[in-house]
Formats: C-alpha cells, sequence, structure tokens
C-alpha cells in the first residue's frame, strides 16, 4: 500500500514491482537509514541538524536526514514540516487560469529591443511598451495604476 | 480530459498539460550557447517575468528587483543558506513562495516553489532543479522552441 510519500513509478517495471518510493533508500532501512539518527537523538535536534546541513548546500544529505527523521518521528510536527522542504509532491497544481495568449511579439521584441531601452526595466503587451522606468518599482507602479487587458511580460533591457 | 496539446504516457493518461513557447537566448546576455527561457509569474505582483530553467541550480533564484517587488509576500522563510553560483558564494534565505507557469495552451500551472532571496543576486531570474524543476513533470521540444509542462500525479501506484 502506497504512502503520502510514495511516489509514482518512474518506468513500466517499477510499476510491475510495486513502485517506487520518494524517500531515499537509506531513509527506507535499505542501506542502514536509521544510521543517520543516533538511537538517542531528539527530534528537535534532528531538524537542526537538516536546517544546518541545508544552510551549508548539503541538499541530498539534508533531504536523506528528513526523510529518515520522518521515519523515526512520523508524528512530530517539525519533523513534518522540516520533510515538506524537501517533499515533491502536492506542490505543483493546474490552475483554473490560462490559456493565455501566445509571447511571440514580446520574444521579438526582447530579441532587438529598440536602442531607448537600453538599460530601462520596459513592461510589454505584445509589441507596446505599456510602462518604462528606470527601476522596477516605476513600472510596477505604472502598470498597477492602467487597466490592462493583458498581464505585461515586463524584462529590463540591458 | 487531455488537451490537445498535452503529451499522453501509453496508458493515454496525460504526462504534461500544458505548453509554453520559449526564449532560446536571453536578451541582454551575449551566450555562446543556446539556454532555456520561460515565462512566469511569482506571487504579490502583477507582472510577469522571464527566468533561465536551470537543471544544475537550485531553488528559485530571483533577481534581486523582483524580490524587492513581492518582497511584502514573503511570509514562509524556511532557514538561511549559503548558495554556491557562477559567481561565487552568496548568503540568502530560503522561502516557500508560490510561482505560476503560463500556459498558452492548456492550463497555467501553480507551483510552491523554494525561493533564495538574496540581494545580492542582479543576474536573470532561475528556476532549478531542486525545490522548482522537481516538482512538476516537464519536456521539450527545441524544434518549435515548446515547454510543455503539468503536476506530478499518480498513475498507477
Amino acid at each position: 500500500m502506497s504512502t503520502q510519500h510514495d511516489r509514482p513509478p518512474l518506468l513500466a517495471r517499477d510499476a510491475e514491482s510495486g513502485g517506487t518510493s520518494s524517500l531515499p533508500r537509506s531513509a527506507r532501512g535499505e542501506a542502514g537509514g536509521d544510521s543517520l539518527i543516533p538511537p538517542d537523538a531528539e527530534p528537535e535536534a534532528t531538524v537542526e541538524r537538516i536546517l544546518g546541513l541545508l544552510s551549508k548546500s548539503h541538499y541530498r544529505e539534508a533531504r536523506d536526514l528528513a526523510a529518515a527523521a520522518l521515519a523515526r518521528f512520523p508524528d512530530h510536527e517539525r519533523v513534518q514540516w522540516a520533510w515538506d522542504i524537501f517533499e515533491i509532491r502536492g506542490k505543483a497544481t493546474v490552475s483554473e487560469e490560462g490559456p493565455e495568449p501566445p509571447r511571440d511579439h514580446e520574444f521579438a521584441w526582447l530579441r532587438d529591443p529598440p536602442d531607448w531601452a537600453r538599460g530601462k526595466w520596459v513592461a510589454l503587451v505584445g509589441r507596446e511598451a505599456v510602462a518604462v522606468g528606470e527601476t522596477l518599482a516605476e513600472v510596477s507602479a505604472s502598470v498597477r495604476s492602467q487597466n490592462l487587458a493583458r498581464r505585461p511580460l515586463v524584462h529590463r533591457v540591458g | 480530459m487531455a488537451d490537445r496539446e498535452s503529451l499522453l504516457l501509453a496508458s493515454g493518461q496525460p504526462f504534461t498539460t500544458s505548453v509554453a513557447r520559449y526564449l532560446d537566448a536571453h536578451p541582454e546576455i551575449r551566450e555562446p550557447l543556446p539556454r532555456i527561457y520561460v515565462e512566469f509569474l511569482p506571487q504579490g505582483t502583477p507582472l510577469s517575468f522571464i527566468a533561465l530553467l536551470d537543471t544544475g541550480g537550485h531553488y528559485c533564484l530571483l533577481n534581486s528587483a523582483v524580490v524587492d517587488e513581492i518582497r511584502d509576500q514573503l511570509t514562509e522563510r524556511i532557514s538561511s543558506v549559503e548558495l554556491q553560483t557562477a559567481v561565487g558564494k552568496l548568503a540568502g534565505d530560503l522561502y516557500r513562495h508560490r510561482i505560476t507557469l503560463i500556459a498558452e495552451a492548456g492550463k497555467n500551472l501553480d507551483l510552491e516553489a523554494t525561493l533564495f532571496v538574496t540581494a545580492d543576486w542582479n543576474g536573470p531570474s532561475i528556476l532549478g532543479y531542486s525545490g522548482v524543476l522537481d516538482r512538476f513533470r516537464l519536456a521539450l521540444d527545441p524544434w518549435t522552441n515548446r515547454f510543455y509542462f503539468g503536476p506530478l500525479d499518480d498513475f498507477g501506484t
């Protein structure tokens, strides 16, 4: 039976063998996941270890430790919070909005911007610059003051 | 029901649900190789921007001006981090924040992303693998510069 932490199989053969899990192997007890966490470890201290690894950009180690911590302390709120940093399922949802018109005109404009736009932030709707400014804040304020039919694509022209 | 622009698995279920075109060169950076820039909308602004898809990168790294635009919407701080980038080590903070990928066929995709927030990044915004690209399905068609995307859904487990 799958749990909320299982991920769908990546290959058909995974499905035939019962699927895969998003928990790293070490955390599933297949390669000594328990060894990541001393027997007398406290959950709060383990969360601090996870954040310490993350702060040094040791992402995979932090993720493995978070998964092992979740296996050890499944009901601890902070451990669940720490695991959620790495959880990949349920983080993307189809919006009610869209589709939107293609950006062909904006992209074409950006590939060959006019000289007056150099160094400026520009808000584009189609080939029209609906707001221009030295800063993004100026452009944002201008856009917010207009009742535009379409969300502009904003870029600082180099 | 799958949109006609969806990519389908052999089972008939959608692999991706939406599609948008991408830019293959940054307008202001003369790069020797093509890259992939897609449109995205950070929560908290009516403006959308382009960002580099970077499978070798971490997190969503926003240009500092874009960070300023959404700063009062950044409420879910995770921790402080040091991030090694192509221009050296950057210090900043991780936040949970919603961004939206804009579709020109199918629906937009809302994504709970991990943002790396620093005042020291003035380069292009980047959508890295950990905390962003690992949270949805994607496919690329270099023939038409199309970027296909959709949520991670169960199929058979």
